[in-house]
């Protein structure tokens, strides 16, 4: 028996979101978290059409969009990162003789360099939810996410886009590929996007529309979706 | 249960003395405090109301580190005096590639890529570095009870000049130097009363921006940048420090003791070893559990309670493996027979790192 409906699966966002060049797509995402759970991303891509509904090789999962309630925003938020050796992290107890020989300790250059201390800033997006559409199992996309998603996005290992809660509301038509408006949803081979009834002039790029998208040997032509799109809930 | 696995680690962290972080730009200004005040991160929009968080990479450090110092010390115990270079001592504590040899790394198309380095180097493969994912996440720790304030601002006060306070230190200065603190209170003092009428005049100009047209805010800007630059000037030809000794302490913000901070940590795909070593890391946190700024004055120690969990492939929900605590006071404490195994194993195989074809210098995925 088909499970597969349409649902909006939203995500309470704890921390911004520093959104890459596009905006990460939900089959991306469960396609890690099946990695994670099979340690196989093989077997991970063909588990995938379990969770999702696909057209041809296009997963029906949008990519992200920022959820506002009524009174909240989009709100633009700058956040530093230090990677710095510290005094305590130059002990030469530590680590062996550093000179050129080995057979004295210099002075580790922090200023510049290889060794330099960083300090990187990064501008992320923060509202209240990252909302993703989809044709799936919505139980079982739930269950994966609400266990292994700790955060979506750049950087999301050092703490941004950090997710809370994540819940599911059924939805009376597929809004996973294209928007009510008729825009890409998530990246779409651009036939595909013009016999869904998108326009004929959007522009288009060569572009990876299904998991792994770090792969860039299967580029198509493709229509992309808004860098920041937001939905108001 | 067959490794590979993923494990969750939830739970949460307890604020045992004040915890504080303070990161630029974090800070803001407020009616409780300016923007030089030491700020935690808030989650939202920076402003008094918005939750307040405690930082995933100031937590995910102390792990790194204390897996770092617990290799070293088994490595040390086997009679080498210094395990790591230099080179190895900033790729294990963070991840950073001194020698430029991973840019230039031709491992394009190689099958399994980077297996053989995570078995050889688990610390590496648990904390990653540039191109190696890591197979250790941690979440930023937040409040469990978000509908009560629980942070203060600690620090509060003043810096006292010592021979105000207790004038018969004077005695044991000599002539000279009794001279110079002499010229220095006084340089302080009038210095204190100049600044002290520029930033009356700067304050009333602010007042005045709020109701001024474009053109009359920046006349206005102008003002107060150049009323700034004569305070610099003052500092500058002060006798002494730039800045007073004697000071108001505007202080910092800091975790309640005794809050509760929701934490969650991910484990994936982990092999045994790294699972044994993650726990050993713990361990080590244990003896030493401090985070953040300020431990000089007792803050950042924090103590930990987790559930660990993971969910087998062929399982319908996730199933407990044990539990998880660690605190400076019992160190760390290990429920659960498959967690005390790897952590057994781990040990095991310290004891002959060469044996257990373990390698902590390596960092590339191609072998030289």
């Amino acid at each position: 028996m088909n499970t597969h409906r349409a649902y909006r699966v939203l995500c309470a966002l704890e921390t911004p979101v520093i959104v890459g060049e596009y905006p990460v797509s939900l089959d991306g995402l469960l396609w890690d978290c099946l990695e994670t759970h099979l340690h196989c991303a093989e077997k991970a891509k063909s588990e995938l059409r379990r969770y999702l509904t696909f057209t041809e090789s296009i997963a029906h999962a949008s990519a992200m969009a920022f959820g506002t309630t009524p009174g909240t925003t989009l709100i633009a938020k700058s956040a530093a990162m230090i990677g710095a050796m510290r005094d305590d992290d130059l002990d030469e107890m530590l680590f062996s003789p550093n000179s050129a020989r080995g057979d004295k300790y210099v002075r580790v250059q922090l200023e510049g360099g290889p060794t330099k201390n960083r300090l990187d800033q990064y501008q992320g997006i923060y509202a209240p939810f990252v909302v993703f559409d989809c044709m799936g199992d919505g139980d079982r996309i739930a269950q994966l996410l609400r266990y292994y998603l700790g955060g979506i996005g750049v950087r999301a290992k050092a703490g941004f886009g950090q997710i809370g809660a994540i819940r599911l509301e059924e939805l009376d038509r597929d809004t996973s590929l294209l928007t009510q408006d008729k825009l890409p949803a998530r990246p779409l081979p651009r036939e595909l996007f013009e016999s869904l009834g998108g326009a004929t002039n959007y522009d288009s790029k060569e572009a990876t529309v299904s998991v792994p998208y770090w792969d860039q040997s299967c580029r198509v032509d493709a229509v992309m979706p808004a860098r920041i799109r937001q939905i108001y809930l | 249960m067959q490794f590979p696995m993923s494990f969750v680690f939830d739970g949460h962290i307890q604020a045992v003395s004040a915890l504080t972080v303070t990161r630029p730009g974090d800070n803001f200004s407020s009616a409780k405090g300016s923007d030089k005040m030491g700020r935690l991160p808030r989650l939202g929009p920076k402003a008094e109301d918005t939750q307040i968080y405690f930082p995933a990479t100031t937590l995910r450090r102390l792990v790194r580190e204390s897996a770092r110092d617990s290799v070293r010390r088994a490595l040390q115990s086997k009679g080498e005096e210094h395990p790591f270079t230099l080179q190895t001592h900033y790729m294990l504590t963070q991840g950073v590639d001194i020698t430029n040899k991973v840019l230039g790394e031709r491992n394009s198309g190689l099958v399994s890529g980077g297996k053989e380095l995570r078995q050889e180097n688990p610390l590496l493969s648990l904390f990653g570095r540039w191109r190696l994912a890591a197979h250790f996440d941690c979440d930023n720790a937040i409040p469990s009870n978000r509908e009560s304030t629980v942070h203060f601002i600690a620090g509060t006060g003043a810096r006292q000049n010592d021979f105000i306070r207790d004038p018969a230190q004077a005695e044991f200065l000599s002539v000279e130097e009794l001279a110079k603190l002499h010229a220095v209170i006084e340089s302080d003092s009038l210095a204190a009363k100049d600044a002290n009428a520029i930033k009356e005049s700067i304050a009333a100009l602010k007042k005045r921006m709020k109701d001024a047209s474009t053109d009359e805010k920046n006349q206005l800007r102008d003002e107060i940048q150049a009323l700034e630059s004569e305070i610099d000037a003052i500092k500058a030809n002060k006798v002494g420090a730039e800045e007073s000794i004697q000071r108001p302490l505007e202080g910092y913000e800091a975790i309640i003791p005794g809050t509760l901070l929701k934490h969650t940590m991910r484990l994936r795909s982990a092999s045994q070893l790294e699972l044994g070593l993650l726990l050993a890391s713990l361990k080590e946190t244990a003896r030493r559990p401090f985070v953040g700024g300020h431990k000089s004055a007792g803050a950042g120690e924090i103590m930990a309670d987790y559930e660990v969990t993971t969910f087998p492939p062929d399982a319908d929900k996730p199933v407990v493996v044990g539990r998880v605590k660690f605190s400076y006071k019992q160190g760390l404490e290990i429920e659960g027979e498959l967690l005390l195994a790897s952590l057994a194993a781990w040990q095991a195989a310290l004891k002959d790192a060469n044996k257990a074809g373990l390698n902590f210098d390596r960092y590339l995925t191609v072998n030289e």
